[in-house]
């Protein structure tokens, strides 16, 4: 009798480990799944408060050029995360990534009509593009995607 | 053996109900997430789909001021507070050269690069009555639909020649206009006992050609045109006249 009893709690311990130790790694596996969940949900969320609109464009010399571009959501991008951004610049059909720099060949940006460092809602940026040769007459495509996958584009002329 | 199974099922199936709980409260927060951001998409849509507005007007100021009238033809009041937000970006002609500025709005200014509201129309009247605007900073009420505010832009450059301007709101909703008249028409007098009118237009360039055709008989020797400027020019008589001569005029 008292050895019955004996291997029950044995056998009851055993279980009570065992069920334990599943029950860990399911939450573990529960508790990354929630993780990963809300990231991938607030990446979406932020992604779909980003909204951003290239407003003009235009050459102001022979190798720069001059790109308004508007904050039409409402996520705020820091100063730092703007730079994550890409431009995609060039002659039509034959437009490349161009690199972020703060002087030289590249493209760079200010904030116009804000009053800290962060691109806010309706708030716009002038981004500059300093080409390495002159810019030629035609036909020019510009686009701006921001850190998060949001873009939007524009085709514009250089004239005489 | 049967109470150590008892035991065991029923602490895996609290840790099974305690996993599904983590996973239906994620899905009910990630969906909470999404669901606020489509919430500010469409409202943001909302504005833009009844945001309008056009073009009505413009001259010259002066050598380096414009004044614009643009209406606000849509369904949405824009409030004047956020009008720091908008953009207007002119382009204009300086030295041969063509040039674009994006311009800050500052109701303040009086010199420097800035645009502000000068006036505001209802029904062609000046003022408004709906959320009445106060135009001396701070500024304060809304451009309600249809009412028109007169716009003064102004470019520190040496007599700059408007093209173009382009008007976005805070919501990215833009309306542009060129600023060329391919030519323009008037009338004009020289008083009596006057030798010379000086006549403004909008031309907003040095007219190509001008032409002047005296209403009247002249009896002096002749008349003619000086002063030919981006806003105005002079049509001179070599000498008085008893009465009043009047001139149509066509620049080019």
């Amino acid at each position: 009798m008292a050895s019955s009893i004996v291997s029950e709690g044995i056998v009851l311990v055993a279980v009570v480990v065992a069920a334990a130790m599943l029950s860990q790694v399911f939450l573990t596996a529960m508790t990354g799944i929630e993780q990963s969940s809300l990231t991938m949900s607030e990446r979406l969320g932020d992604k779909m408060k980003t909204s951003i609109q290239v407003i003009s464009a235009v050459n102001t010399s022979s190798t720069t050029v001059k790109v308004w571009v508007k904050n039409t959501g409402t996520y705020i991008m820091p100063s730092a995360v703007i730079q994550r951004g890409d431009v995609i610049f060039g002659k039509y059909g034959e437009f490349s990534l161009v690199e972020y720099a703060e002087s030289g060949a590249g493209w760079d940006f200010r904030l116009l009509n804000s009053d800290d460092t962060n691109w806010q809602s309706g708030e716009t940026i002038e981004v500059t593009i300093t080409a390495s040769t002159a810019l030629s007459k035609g036909d020019y495509y510009f686009c701006f995607n921001t850190f998060n996958g949001v873009d939007d584009e524009l085709y514009f002329s250089i004239g005489g | 053996m049967g109470q150590s199974t008892t035991v065991a099922t029923a602490f895996t199936a609290i840790m099974m109900i305690a996993g599904i709980t983590i996973l239906i409260t994620t899905a009910v927060s990630g969906f909470s997430i999404i669901t606020q951001a489509i919430d500010s998409r469409v409202d943001r849509t909302q504005i833009i789909v009844h945001e309008r507005m056009a073009f009505t007007g413009w001259k010259l100021d002066d050598a380096q001021t414009l004044r614009l009238n643009v209406t606000n033809a849509g369904e949405t009041s824009m409030t004047l507070r956020e009008f720091d937000k908008f953009d207007l970006i002119a382009t204009y002609l300086e030295a041969g050269a063509t040039k674009s500025e994006w311009l800050a709005f500052n109701q303040g200014a009086s010199s420097g690069d800035y645009w502000k509201i000068n006036r505001v129309f209802f029904n062609g009247a000046e003022g408004d009555q709906v959320n009445p605007m106060v135009l001396t900073a701070p500024v304060s009420g809304k451009w309600d639909p249809g009412e028109t505010i007169e716009l003064l832009v102004h470019i520190d450059a040496v007599n700059p020649t408007y093209r173009y301007v382009m008007y976005s709101t805070l919501n990215g909703v833009t309306v542009s206009t060129g600023l060329t008249l391919s030519y323009q028409t008037g009338t004009t007098i020289i008083t009596s006992g006057g030798v010379f009118v000086e006549v403004s237009h909008n031309l907003g360039r040095v007219p190509a050609n001008i032409q002047v055709t005296p209403r009247s008989e002249i009896t002096g020797p002749g008349f003619w045109v000086s002063d030919v400027d981006s806003d105005s020019f002079r049509v001179n008589l070599s000498q008085s006249e008893a009465g009043d001569i009047g001139f149509y005029w066509r620049i080019e």
